[in-house]
């Protein structure tokens, strides 16, 4: 009888055993602190709430709402976005529904940001990052 | 390029007074009829998709576009900065629009759903202090079409139902030929991509 495909090697189970230990110190900062704002994205192609906002150093959360591909992009090089003198740009990969970002924002100013395939039906919005 | 150099629509433009009246004038053409004809043998001839109410929400999430294009046309064609030709071009794309949402909302009716409404134009709140020149409204108009191309090509594979998702692409096509003429308009790359995300 053939050995299962799913059966790991002693490597590849040593492997996966060190890069499973790796992970809680590899993790982002945002996915271990609640966030201060959560955003939803929506069928309607928008962002609910479209504003928010936080203090400077808090997680801003979006949460794909929709059944459509959705992305969060805060890059002044690929569309309408704006950033705080200081901040750097930030964007979300391809977010499938049901998927989630956060991002944690330090620099205080005004952020606005879009969806890369919507920007042009309005898909934006804006935070407002306090001191 | 300027717009004088238009690609001259091919079919009678629509009047200056149909861009007045409003989505509910909109008469359908043989195609969408065709569309739609195929979307009523669905909805009275065959089993339902898995999820039929996922079809109507995905078909108004594309009327509530459609609804905001009619009103974006709205306010470019009001703004008094757009010439004769560019204007016609203008109305002609705003009934493209019309004769898509109302496809739209009659299948949404016919699977039992309840079609969305259009919003106030102010609460789609449109960059109209930008707009300074017949080129910014082409530009905004040009964003526009490419996000619900876009939206359109997110919504295809999502129908349970094949003869929706084909309406779909055929509407995705419509969005995108008026995304490349805008943008030929105002001097850009009519066609900037061998594929549209």
């Amino acid at each position: 009888m053939p050995r299962s495909r799913s059966r790991l090697t002693p490597v590849a189970a040593s492997v996966a055993l060190a890069v499973l230990a790796a992970l809680p110190a590899a993790a982002p900062a945002a996915a271990q602190q609640a966030a201060a704002a959560t955003i939803r994205m929506m069928d309607t192609f928008e962002f609910e709430p479209s504003a928010v906002t936080i203090h400077a150093g808090e997680t801003v959360e979006w949460r794909n709402a929709s059944r459509f591909k959705h992305t969060v992009t805060a890059n002044p090089k690929l569309g309408s976005a704006v950033l705080p003198a200081g901040a750097q740009p930030f964007a979300s990969a391809e977010l499938q529904p049901g998927e989630s970002f956060r991002q944690v924002l330090s620099v205080p100013g005004k952020y606005r940001y879009f969806c890369t395939p919507h920007e042009g039906v309005g898909m934006s919005g804006t935070i407002t990052v306090l001191p | 390029m300027n717009s004088s150099s238009l690609i001259a629509p091919a079919r009678r433009l629509a009047s200056r007074r149909s861009l007045i009246k409003g989505a509910g004038g909109a008469t359908l053409s043989a195609v969408a009829i065709s569309l739609l004809a195929g979307c009523d043998s669905m909805a009275a001839d065959k089993p339902m998709a898995a999820d039929p109410a996922n079809d109507v929400a995905i078909l108004n999430s594309a009327l509530g576009l459609e609804y905001q294009a009619i009103a974006a046309y709205q306010v470019g064609a009001e703004s008094g900065l757009l010439q004769k030709p560019v204007l016609d071009l203008a109305v002609q794309f705003q009934g493209d629009h019309k004769q898509h949402a109302q496809l739209l909302a009659s299948t949404v009716t016919k699977l039992g759903g309840t079609p969305v409404m259009a919003k106030n134009p102010a609460d789609y709140h449109f960059p109209v202090e930008t707009l300074k020149t017949q080129a910014d409204v082409l530009r905004f108009a040009a964003g526009l079409e490419k996000g619900a191309a876009s939206a359109y090509l997110g919504a295809v594979p999502l129908f349970a139902n094949k003869d929706l998702a084909k309406a779909a692409a055929s509407i995705l096509g419509d969005e995108t030929m008026h995304w490349a003429v805008l943008r030929n308009a105002v001097g850009e790359n009519p066609v900037p991509m061998s594929f549209i995300a």
